[in-house]
């Protein structure tokens, strides 16, 4: 009995004999990540899919500061001036502002979550990583063993 | 990063109209507390965005930090697969294998730094 006693399907546990070449985006890790259904919640948008923090991920565009608008400066007007055409121009203004802040808090909680999944998918990528340098140290140094007695492969 | 800011300036407001049945000392308290609101609200804006600029800063950061990992886990993967190719392909050279049944004696020698290797939990027999 050999070195190669233990075949290919051995040394590479049987759910990970992934098809070559890898594509490092399909590399799954197990990652148990439960968010609270509340922080979730606030992240989804009712009428649409769950927010999903292993799919969603943030490009760098949507994650640079935002460059503050400038507000127009508050000018007083007097309560004759305000007819029906400026109270519809409130109104219009006041949804928008609302929706923008509705949509702004949307995506900062959904940015907190998927950062939260990321820091645990990063740990069990590290994991991995610890794991497969083992086994690697493993088989060369078996195979070092094996051409020290009986010379090179 | 960029912050184009905005009113910062306090004469935002222009004077309301004359109160009425008012003391100047109730219009001071009251201009003060504008003030002091105005102030708290400048403050709690701008942790908002520090907030939110700090936690982009980081969320980018585990982004790359993930796609290195995986990329490392791709290489060291490959490798193992080079690996294992490098000794099925021995198999069928090995000179273990192909001499014949040694006497015991030297088949545990030949065994003894192979046990760890196939004993390790993450292989399946």
């Amino acid at each position: 009995l050999c070195l190669s006693c233990v075949s290919v399907g051995q040394i590479l546990p049987a759910n990970r004999n992934t098809p070559s070449p890898i594509d490092p985006e399909t590399i799954q890790v197990p990652v148990g990540y439960e968010p609270d259904p509340a922080d979730l919640a606030l992240s989804s948008i009712p009428g649409q899919e769950m927010f999903d923090p292993r799919k969603r991920k943030f490009s760098e565009e949507e994650l640079k500061p935002q460059p503050m608008i400038k507000k127009a400066r508050k000018v007083f007007i007097p309560d004759d001036l305000k007819d029906d055409k400026y109270w519809a121009r409130r109104r219009k203004n006041n949804m928008a502002a609302k929706r923008s802040r509705d949509a702004r808090r949307l995506k900062e909680n959904q940015i907190a979550i998927r950062a939260s999944f990321l820091e645990k998918e990063n740990s069990a990528l590290r994991q991995e990583v610890a794991d497969l340098r083992k086994e690697l140290g493993k088989c060369k140094n078996v195979l070092a063993k094996y051409e020290a007695r009986h010379g090179p492969l | 990063m960029p912050h184009s800011s905005d009113s910062s300036d306090s004469s935002s407001f222009s004077q309301s109209p004359p109160p009425s049945k008012q003391d100047p000392s109730d219009d001071m308290r009251k201009v003060q507390r504008r003030e002091k609101n105005r102030i708290a609200a400048q403050k709690s804006r701008l942790r908002q965005t520090q907030k939110a600029d700090t936690l982009h800063l980081e969320s980018e950061d585990l982004e790359r930090q993930n796609a290195a990992l995986r990329r490392e886990i791709k290489q060291l993967t490959e490798e193992m697969k080079h690996f294992t190719s490098v000794l099925s392909s021995h198999e069928p050279l090995c000179s273990i294998l192909t001499s014949p049944p040694p006497p015991p004696e030297v088949l545990y020698a030949t065994h003894s730094f192979h046990q760890p290797h196939i004993s390790s939990p993450r292989f399946q027999h």
